[in-house]
């Protein structure tokens, strides 16, 4: 299916984004990076679950983190959304530097994030569960809502159709009046996906967002993180342990180890790289 | 025809606030039409129904719409109905009758904004504890402030004279003077429907779908950019303003704010009566309200009528309710409204279903697998259906 050319009602930018130009070409005019993490240092009580992680996200780009179970793949993720408050380091969107960032203001920054448990709201249908994910492009307020006005039932049919053409895109429109307890897993992973591009964020986390899915799914998966990066200039920060996926459609790779960065760079300098080898990727790859 | 028909069709899904006050208002015609063909002593048990039904319905949002349970709001009536008393305190008392509603509303706002702000760090049982202790509280203060407050004997409330223009008009539509118990029962069905109106609105709107989404999974919202504070603070505060207004009609029906109305029962039986209608549903909360009001006198007939002696027929209600709310809870936990809309749902998914089947049989070569994208013609029937 052919990625619908929905560049017209993407969000007219953040003011620090690019000026002008097709959402296509941010990446290449801005400088500056998506999302850079410097110097996070995490603790839980005595256990360093975070060491020193540097990473950024260039924007336009999949970057992939890697790494064994509890290396700190998903505590960097919550540092990233404000969940966890790094001990030491910082965290930097689009090059201005983040301070006190709470999970709320993540949709506002352009941000959105999957769950690796779903996390999707199960007594509301599906239509429903992706128009909260497109909630931050309304603006009427409580008082609009409270009376009913006409304004609130005119942006409620803009989000509508917003969600409706998400859920087109992903292949699951025919759900849209579903709830979400009731559908098989690779399409509620999916739900969740809409969800999150509902929001039509600059910035893309997924948590293991192939997992629990088939070859087909995670085919098309691939194919679509692809062309949001390529053709929407969404910057994607991808979890992910299904190996081939990563390599296909990650630009950059970070490696983790025991909460420290031990590789970074494109897949085939992380594939070849000793240290990773050693950690990870074991004698599978070499 | 059928372009008229598929023209209302149209308006219906577009217009939520148009079909809100179409059902309101035949909501009003059904009101006015019950009034009128029953006795003052039926007026006012209805005007009872509208208060609770008013409370219920704002603690159905709270409850149903936002996941928080509250064992104050019969408290928060209180403060509606206390406001009221105050402001009716004599048969000079010239604030108009519209504004005293407003006063009651506001000040049971302002005690839900309170409320709610601490609330809205709880959870579960510790909610339901914090609340209970204001279902303990509120009457005490009234106890407390014997002064200012009346004490056990409370304060009675004077219902101002009924203007002559309400007078005129009553006359004019029904050709009937208008009692003053009926002329209460009409003030608390009117609130009753403007509330509804405006928490349906609310919850069509993305605040109820901010509400929904913070009751089903926290994280999510939060991450999809709702602040949770301030959206259970603001599910709290209108669910309080509605208990509120609630207040303010208990006060003009039973002209009277004494602690013993306002115990922790009142708040109890409110909670059952929206969990008997249906979590989060207007109409369930309303039935709820309906059940509560009428079950005891009907079950206290049918015993009498079947020879048991007076006190034996009266001890008979609350042990139907009790069975009836455990019958519900073990056969119909979505409540009565909830588990009718289930089963209309479940039934019309089978129906859309099986026309599905039907498309998908004369046309073979399609491919029927859900997840395929864009060649299923489940996925063309639906868009054509719902855009």
């Amino acid at each position: 299916m052919p990625p619908s050319p929905s560049s017209p009602d993407r969000p007219t930018g953040s003011p620090t984004g690019s000026p002008g130009g097709s959402p296509a070409a941010t990446g290449a005019v801005t400088g500056s990076t998506a999302l850079a993490l410097r110097g996070v240092t995490v603790t839980f009580g005595g256990v360093k679950a975070l060491t020193g992680v540097d990473l950024a996200v260039a924007p336009g780009t999949v970057h992939g983190v890697i790494g064994p179970n509890g290396a700190g793949k998903t505590t960097l993720f919550n540092v990233a959304c404000g969940f966890v408050v790094p001990d030491e380091g910082t965290i930097e969107r689009r090059g201005e530097r983040l301070t006190r960032l709470r999970p709320h203001d993540l949709a506002g920054l352009g941000t959105a994030r999957t769950l690796q448990g779903l996390g999707l709201f199960d007594r509301v249908t599906v239509l429903e569960n992706v128009l909260v994910g497109a909630d931050r492009h309304a603006r009427s307020g409580f008082l609009t809502a409270l009376l009913g006005l006409p304004r609130a039932a005119r942006e409620d049919r803009a989000l509508r159709e917003r969600a409706m053409a998400v859920l087109d895109r992903l292949g699951i429109a025919s759900y849209a009046a579903r709830y979400p307890g009731s559908l098989p897993y690779p399409v509620r992973k999916r739900v969740a996906l809409a969800r999150a591009l509902a929001a039509e964020p600059d910035l893309l986390l997924l948590d293991e967002p192939a997992s629990g899915l088939g070859a087909d799914d995670m085919t098309e998966l691939g194919d679509l993180v692809q062309s949001l990066a390529a053709e929407q200039g969404v910057s994607v920060l991808l979890v992910e342990h299904h190996m081939d996926l990563v390599m296909r459609v990650c630009d950059e790779i970070t490696v983790l180890d025991f909460g420290r960065r031990i590789a970074s760079g494109t897949p085939a300098q992380v594939r070849d790289d000793p240290a990773v080898l050693a950690a990870y990727l074991g004698e599978q790859v070499g | 025809m059928a372009a008229l028909r598929t023209r209302a069709s149209a308006w219906w899904a577009g217009s939520i606030l148009g079909r809100h006050l179409l059902v309101a208002l035949l909501g009003l015609v059904v009101v006015v039409v019950v009034l009128e063909s029953s006795s003052d002593f039926r007026n006012l048990q209805l005007a009872s129904m509208a208060y609770l039904g008013i409370a219920a319905g704002g603690l159905t949002v709270l409850t149903g719409l936002n996941g928080q349970i509250s064992l104050g709001h019969g408290a928060l009536m209180a403060i509606g109905a206390y406001t009221t008393a105050l402001l009716l305190d004599d048969r000079e008392a010239s604030t108009p009758l519209p504004l005293v509603v407003l006063a009651a509303v506001v000040v049971t706002l302002l005690v839900g904004i309170a409320v709610g702000a601490a609330a809205a760090r709880l959870h579960g049982p510790y909610l339901a504890g914090a609340t209970l202790a204001l279902a303990v509280a509120v009457p005490g203060i009234a106890l407390y402030f014997k002064e200012q407050l009346g004490g056990e004997q409370g304060l009675r409330v004077v219902l101002p004279d009924i203007p002559a223009w309400v007078l005129d008009l009553a006359y004019f539509v029904t050709g009937q003077d208008l009692t003053r118990s009926r002329y209460v029962a009409y003030l608390a069905w009117l609130t009753l429907v403007i509330t509804f109106v405006l928490l349906a609105n609310l919850a069509r709107s993305r605040v109820g779908r901010r509400w929904r989404a913070v009751r089903d999974d926290e994280v999510a919202a939060e991450l999809a950019g709702v602040h949770l504070g301030r959206a259970r603070v603001s599910a709290f505060v209108v669910s309080a303003a509605a208990a509120g207004a609630a207040g303010a009609m208990m006060a003009l029906t039973v002209r009277l704010a004494a602690p013993s109305g306002f115990t922790l029962t009142l708040s109890l039986t409110l909670l059952s009566a929206v969990v008997l209608g249906g979590l989060g549903s207007l109409a369930g909360a309303l039935l709820g309200a309906a059940l509560l009001t009428f079950l005891p006198q009907v079950v206290t007939d049918i015993g009498v009528d079947a020879g048991l002696s007076d006190i034996r027929a009266a001890e008979l209600a609350p042990l139907v309710y009790g069975v009836v709310m455990v019958l519900v809870i073990l056969l119909a936990p979505a409540g009565i409204v909830g588990t009718v809309r289930t089963a209309l749902l479940k039934r019309r998914l089978r129906r859309s279903a099986a026309a599905q089947t039907r498309t998908a049989g004369t046309n073979p070569t399609a491919p029927g697998t859900p997840g395929t994208p864009t060649t299923d013609p489940a996925t063309t029937t639906s868009k054509g259906s719902t855009t």
